[in-house]
């Protein structure tokens, strides 16, 4: 067992043919990091993370003979749930509905010395978030992929299916737009 | 082993779920890009088929009679082919393997680059002009894209037909629809060598000066488009007939 939980993920999704307990594997690994993804890009509730989580791991499994090598895994696994959190979020017709209330740990935190400065850095997370829940989808996923996820431009192209270029423009075009969000919000 | 990953490998255990077969994704990917062959074919002919247009119109015909002439004779139906073309191919390359990773304009340039230079060589090899004259035989293709009617209207000032009879000053025209016109040529300019004799087809403008009587201004040699040799220009109906018997 130790070996397979050492094993890459390539090493994993080349066997799962064989051995769909790699799976479980797979899915220990990117659970997290996705729900947190999707959660970023839809704001949706922990049942519909949990309903599109469902069915990216199984579209891993049943396409993974369509796996391209010339991307890595993750990149891969990242596209699968990108298309299917944009695809139930049209489905759905509706704006990302991110709860902004402060929670426990920030209220705690008021409660020490520095509280204006927690307070502050609470209020101007919530008013980024409203920024960036503002923002056209196409522009919100590439600052959440960069920003938030910390990938580089190629990798955002091949998780969003577009040109790098255009990954560039749209990154570009999205923090213009949260610029005078906030500019505007201040004024 | 998680709540999710169970779940999961209790449903593929439970109907004995397998990947899907690599061949279905190369079939995908086969099926896609014949797609896109059969288009990029579909608008290189349509581009052979402008470029032809562009090199046997009669422009100094057509500009005398602006842009309504101009209008009325281009290529309307292998323009259209040309931009279905274009608009599909660039639908469908972005769904191939590495399709996405090219920006929409740089494809769709580069889809109507291939189609021009394709199309260029199956004009200036005269096989765009084949192509044209067989399918003319169809009376669908035919109703879509020739254009004989266009140069008989009379009251435009604008004639076509097949020389009939001919003497010094003037001669008579078999017209498209059946009817003899008397056609004055003592002051028309000839804009080719040889045109005026028996047999052969000519489209002219000038004027009406009486009942089916009209003064020529300028005699041009018709390039008869529905290919067919035997009757009358714009008698596609009298070629399928012919053919029938």
């Amino acid at each position: 067992m130790e070996r397979f939980i050492a094993a890459s993920d390539e090493e994993l999704a080349a066997d799962l043919n064989n051995c769909p307990e790699n799976l479980a594997i797979l899915i220990n690994r990117y659970q997290a990091p996705l729900s947190r993804y999707i959660f970023r890009l839809s704001g949706l509730t922990k049942e519909d993370i949990e309903d599109i989580l469902q069915l990216v791991f199984f579209k891993l499994y049943r396409n993974i003979n369509n796996f391209d090598p010339e991307l890595k895994f993750s990149t891969w696994l990242y596209r699968i749930a990108h298309n299917e959190t944009i695809s139930h979020h049209r489905r759905k017709m509706s704006r990302p509905n991110i709860d902004y209330n402060l929670d426990d740990n920030t209220f705690n935190s008021l409660a020490g010395s520095d509280w204006q400065q927690v307070a502050n850095n609470a209020i101007w997370r919530t008013q980024l978030n409203q920024a960036i829940d503002s923002l056209p989808e196409k522009y919100r996923q590439v600052i959440i992929l960069r920003y938030f996820e910390d990938l580089d431009y190629q990798t955002i192209a091949e998780i969003i299916q577009q040109p790098a270029g255009t990954v560039a423009t749209f990154l570009n075009r999205g923090k213009q737009q949260l610029l005078k969000f906030l500019t505007k919000k201040y004024e | 082993m998680n709540r999710l990953a169970k779940k999961l490998l209790k449903k593929i255990q439970d109907q004995s779920l397998k990947p899907k077969p690599h061949w279905l994704f190369i079939l995908r990917d086969v099926l896609i890009w014949l797609l896109l062959s059969i288009w990029i074919i579909l608008g290189s002919l349509a581009s052979a088929m402008i470029i032809d247009y562009l090199r046997f119109n009669d422009w100094s015909l057509a500009w005398q009679f602006g842009n309504y002439l101009i209008i009325r004779s281009l290529p309307f139906f292998w323009l259209a082919t040309l931009i279905a073309a274009i608009l599909i191919i660039r639908r469908y390359f972005r769904r191939t393997r590495h399709g996405y990773r090219h920006s929409i304009v740089r494809i769709t340039i580069d889809g109507l680059i291939i189609s021009l230079l394709i199309g260029g060589l199956i004009a200036f090899s005269g096989l765009g002009k084949k192509i044209h004259q067989n399918l003319s035989q169809k009376p669908l293709y035919y109703q879509l894209t020739c254009q004989d009617k266009l140069w008989y209207q009379p009251s435009k000032g604008l004639l076509a037909g097949k020389i009939i009879t001919v003497n010094s000053k003037s001669l008579q025209l078999s017209a498209p629809d059946n009817s003899v016109w008397l056609v004055t040529t003592d002051t028309a300019i000839l804009k080719q060598a040889n045109l005026i004799k028996l047999g052969q087809t000519i489209k002219l403008n000038g004027q009406i000066t009486g009942d089916k009587v009209f003064q020529a201004k300028e005699i041009h040699s018709y390039q008869n488009s529905c290919g067919c040799q035997k009757c009358n220009c714009g008698q596609a109906n009298s070629c399928q007939k012919q053919k029938m018997k």
